[in-house]
């Protein structure tokens, strides 16, 4: 049951971002709801757990992405492996207030990181190809700033109701179980 | 230390050596794989989303309706005036597109694709569309909006959905000239603000707000197909040509549906 559930917010993630954030977003300002949920899955059950997962949104994310097969997939495994270096955030979750910014500073550097990583792919794939740069990233940009906000508000949003969805789905049939 | 990440470590080498593969295959089956599983569900998201957009745009416009109705009367009378002027500049524009070799819009045989995504990243600029291979869609055919203006081209083919690279994309590269004096140039993509017309020799004459059209150079694109307005007008930085910003005529973050020029 909970992997069906995962593998749903897999596919969800990126089919609305490939598919119905454009209409609602600029091209440039589009939130990376892959990512949101890479980071919330790593945050929330540790990358040990989540590592898999992240890879599936990484393969459909390919699909559907400019870059070669497999770019946004070691995007975004790599991103959440450095998250899970910074898990210490699970520590901190009793206090509401400092969590959320803590998860949004972790969103905003794990955008930050993943387009960087991506740029540096796609710059070794156009000198590996002998192609110019057909690409660029502004990261201090008023695009890109709201970029980064969408995601952490994606991040925010999909973290709690994925932390719902598992309270409901996971945990309450285990405490009834152990009840009866 | 190692050990205990050992799995990752190799998750990542794999990662490196597909990436390498995809790089070295020009056509990506995983990729077809993928898209063509997923197009329906894309398609279906975006006419859904569509639809939302559209009616909360309704909801937001209520106000202004009124307004616009009443402007959109004065508007209808002055166009049915020009409508009887347009009418015989038709039958003039007809005998020029004969003389000047213009591939007339209605010879093309297009093939209508429904926009079902978009560049997720934001890094380029581009469309995937829900008519592929099994459509006869090729890589480099010309796509163009109803009314003849240029959109952007086809980069890359999958079964059932194709990825068109917009003109207003870094790598995109047209052979263009100007509509009114002929002057011809090289309309490159802006990073997705817009398109600059280079190349543009001295001796020819560029005027701001002059056509931008597809000149027919190198066979890429038929001649006479709409790419902009042009604006701002600027010397390259040796000084050699003349360069010019070129707005596009579409608007090209609402498209909908687009047509393929197969021949």
């Amino acid at each position: 049951m909970k992997n069906f559930v995962l593998f749903i917010f897999c596919v969800l993630a990126v089919l609305l971002q490939l598919s119905v954030a454009g209409v609602f977003f600029s091209a440039r300002r589009i939130p990376d709801l892959a990512l949101a949920l890479a980071v919330a899955l790593v945050v929330a059950q540790g990358f040990k757990k989540s590592w898999k997962w992240i890879l599936l949104l990484g393969v459909l994310f390919d699909a559907g992405a400019g870059t070669s097969f497999g770019m946004a997939t070691l995007a975004l495994f790599l991103v959440g492996w450095i998250v899970s270096g910074v898990a210490k955030i699970a520590d901190i979750r009793s206090k509401k207030y400092f969590f959320v910014v803590s998860l949004a500073a972790v969103a905003a550097f794990s955008e930050t990181a993943k387009d960087l990583l991506l740029l540096a792919g796609l710059k070794m794939r156009a000198n590996y190809l002998q192609e110019p740069l057909a690409t660029a990233l502004n990261i201090f940009s008023l695009d890109y700033f709201l970029k980064i906000a969408y995601t952490i508000l994606a991040t925010c949003a999909v973290y709690y109701i994925f932390r719902r969805v598992s309270r409901k789905l996971f945990l309450e049939p285990v405490r009834l179980a152990k009840k009866y | 230390m190692l050990r205990k990440n050992a799995k990752y470590i190799l998750v990542v080498f794999v990662l490196f050596v597909i990436i390498f593969i995809s790089l070295r295959a020009g056509d990506n089956p995983a990729k077809g794989f993928v898209l063509g599983v997923s197009s329906p569900f894309l398609k279906t998201f975006r006419i859904f989303s569509g639809g939302v957009s559209g009616f909360f745009d309704f909801l937001g416009s209520i106000g202004e309706l009124k307004g616009e109705n009443e402007k959109l009367v004065a508007q209808n009378q002055s166009l049915l005036a020009e409508n009887n002027r347009l009418k015989g500049i038709e039958k003039e524009n007809q005998f020029l597109r004969q003389q000047l070799d213009l591939a007339p819009r209605k010879n093309f045989e297009l093939e209508a694709g429904f926009v079902i995504g978009q560049d997720p990243q934001g890094f380029g600029n581009y469309l995937l569309i829900d008519k592929g291979e099994s459509a006869g869609i090729k890589t480099g055919m010309p796509v163009i909006v109803s009314n003849g203006i240029l959109v952007g081209r086809v980069s890359e083919v999958y079964g059932s959905t194709s990825r068109i690279t917009l003109v207003t994309d870094p790598g995109s590269a047209i052979n263009a000239e100007s509509q009114e004096t002929g002057a011809k140039g090289i309309a490159k993509g802006e990073y997705g603000l817009g398109l600059k017309m280079d190349m543009v020799s001295q001796a020819d004459i560029l005027n701001e707000g002059d056509m931008a059209i597809t000149s027919g150079l190198g066979g890429e694109f038929p001649r006479g197909l709409t790419i902009g307005k042009i604006g701002r007008l600027g010397q390259s930085a040796d000084n050699l040509f003349q360069e010019a910003s070129v707005v596009p005529a579409a608007d090209l973050s609402s498209l909908r549906i687009v047509f393929v020029i197969k021949k």
